[in-house]
């Protein structure tokens, strides 16, 4: 069977860019699009596959993240699927793509200006947890009442002690919309901060697409007594590259230890390689 | 009662009408609606027809009426929950806004002014509390909207609050779920007055409650009426409740004032034939 470039039809493809336009021109706002059927299943990537099929070029090189990782089967498939579909290069250097799709992680690596990172998004409303009406939580961003948002975080310090419990912390873009950044680890919520390249969040079950152009102020909403808080992981660098101050992940070391390693794997191998040391 | 006689009201409301339907010509020019608040003629149902409410600091106001006579409609309008047909609603903040008619309010004024003006308790709890976030947050939840963003001082003051109105402390972090509805009861008026409102809307809040919990969330309401010297204004089909607590009564029928005045005057004396019977009825 034959598909267009980039398997999406071009009323579709057009349809999508208009979608992040508008997402561009207003920051942090959900902008609604109809999501379409996709050949992966709603709920797994769909809506970053759809803007990354919308935005691709022939001349466009692709990376896929998945939780950090360019080789678990979900990123995989999609850059299989885009491949197949374009024949653009595919890459996991994060340096070379121009295109990243990443499922829950912004790369270790700062984004140049000539680089477009989208974001796989489940739960695009930052305010569900708290109001589960759609109409009703139109309102409230309309109203710039983020009542709700607060309310969730103040819950979460009644019975955890911190605001910043897990992912998918809130924040707040360019001084009006509080959005949800996609689970990505607040250690990541930084770097959208001012940062020198765009960032698009596609939520494909929901039907959003929203983004943070360059240089867009991004806070993460706090207390006047309960800072917002990065995670910690103590003093404890990569085992495989030694790094400190990026997202960890913890392994069983078989011992009843710990063992911490980079979550980017793409740019710990770059940093070992750097290192000269040997494979 | 210690209403300050040399203030002007609280609030004032003048012509409050509240239709549902179109209308037509017969019941909108003067002859009214023939079949109780209905029209007969278009069908149209007229829940509130051209009600005055005054209220003044420190008073409480009794509204009372059998099902179906327009109490809740008129409260829901004074609690500017629902828009009405036609009407002016005048409430003393002493700011710029005063003389402005609260019904034609933006969304966002109207938010402020049920935020940290009017308190409003419902009879039904679950339609203002959130059941499954802790008693502490629901708590929270107003004050966080009037733009406080202190944790420590938040729950300081709910706990204070909690207090008042004798919720245990091991309790405070529980989710209303869990609570009785005398407690749901309470929860919810600790939540209405949590921004020291002036002003407290009460809608049947003791309906539905067994007699022993009954005189508790009543004597509660009237110590803190009393304590804050509130503008309580008090919507029930209980005379008992409206005698214990009222100052001064309206009785609605159809939709309309029939009659109104000190609440002695009105249990002892009423003067229309269906208030007689009410009060006849019910004590």
């Amino acid at each position: 069977m034959k598909h267009p470039f980039a398997f999406l039809d071009e009323g579709s493809k057009r349809e999508i860019r208009r979608a992040a336009f508008k997402a561009v021109c207003i920051p942090g706002y959900q902008v609604p699009f109809a999501s379409r059927e996709m050949p992966i299943a709603r709920g797994w990537g769909t809506g970053g596959l759809q803007l990354t099929l919308a935005l691709i070029g022939p001349q466009d090189t692709l990376k896929v993240i998945d939780q950090g990782t360019d080789e678990s089967v979900n990123a995989v498939n999609i850059r299989r699927l885009v491949h197949a579909t374009t024949g653009v290069q595919t890459t996991h250097h994060t340096a070379d793509a121009t295109l990243i799709q990443s499922r829950h992680r912004v790369p270790d690596r700062p984004l140049s200006a000539k680089q477009i990172l989208v974001l796989q998004v489940p739960i695009p409303e930052p305010l569900r947890r708290v109001e589960p009406r759609e109409h009703v939580t139109r309102k409230r961003h309309a109203e710039a009442d983020y009542t709700a948002a607060y309310l969730a975080l103040f819950e979460r310090v009644l019975k955890y002690g911190s605001a910043s419990a897990g992912a998918d912390h809130p924040v707040m873009v360019a001084g009006r919309h509080v959005m949800a950044p996609s689970p990505i680890p607040r250690l990541d919520n930084e770097k959208l901060h001012r940062a020198e390249h765009l960032t698009l969040l596609g939520a494909g079950r929901e039907k959003k697409i929203y983004a943070v152009p360059p240089h867009t102020e991004v806070h993460s909403l706090a207390f006047d007594d309960v800072p917002f808080e990065v995670e910690s992981f103590g003093d404890q660098a990569c085992s495989t590259c030694g790094t400190t101050g990026v997202f960890l992940d913890e392994f069983d070391d078989g011992d009843g230890g710990t063992l911490y390693r980079c979550n980017d794997t793409s740019e710990c191998l770059a940093r070992l390689n750097a290192q000269g040391a040997p494979l | 009662m210690n209403v300050a006689p040399d203030m002007p009201p609280r609030l004032e409301a003048h012509g409050i009408h509240v239709r549902h339907g179109p209308g037509c010509d017969r019941c909108l020019t003067g002859a009214g609606p023939e079949q109780g608040n209905r029209c007969a003629a278009c069908g149209t149902v007229h829940a509130v027809r051209q009600v005055d409410v005054q209220a003044f600091d420190g008073e409480v106001l009794g509204i009372v009426g059998e099902s179906g006579s327009g109490k809740s409609s008129l409260l829901r309008t004074l609690a500017l929950e629902q828009a009405p047909s036609a009407g002016m609603y005048l409430i003393r903040e002493d700011g710029p806004d005063d003389h402005q008619n609260r019904f034609d309010a933006s969304d966002q004024a109207i938010r402020r002014l049920r935020n940290e003006t009017i308190g409003l308790v419902r009879q039904h709890a679950h339609e203002t509390l959130r059941m499954r976030l802790s008693a502490t947050g629901n708590i929270a939840e107003t004050m966080l909207a009037a733009g406080h963003r202190h944790v420590g001082r938040m729950r300081e003051r709910a706990a204070g609050l909690l207090d008042d109105v004798s919720i245990a402390r091991d309790r405070h972090l529980d989710a209303p779920a869990t609570f009785s509805g005398g407690m749901q009861q309470r929860v919810q008026i600790a939540r209405a007055i949590a921004n020291n409102p002036p002003v407290l809307l009460l809608d049947e809040v003791t309906t539905g409650l067994d007699l022993s919990v009954q005189a508790r969330v009543l004597d509660l309401i009237q110590r803190i009426q009393r304590e804050r010297q509130m503008t309580v204004i008090l919507v029930s089909h209980d005379l008992a409740v409206v005698r214990m607590l009222a100052d001064r009564t309206l009785v609605m029928r159809h939709g309309q004032v029939i009659e109104h005045g000190l609440t002695d005057r009105i249990l002892e004396d009423p003067h229309m034939p269906y208030t007689q019977e009410l009060v006849q009825s019910l004590l």
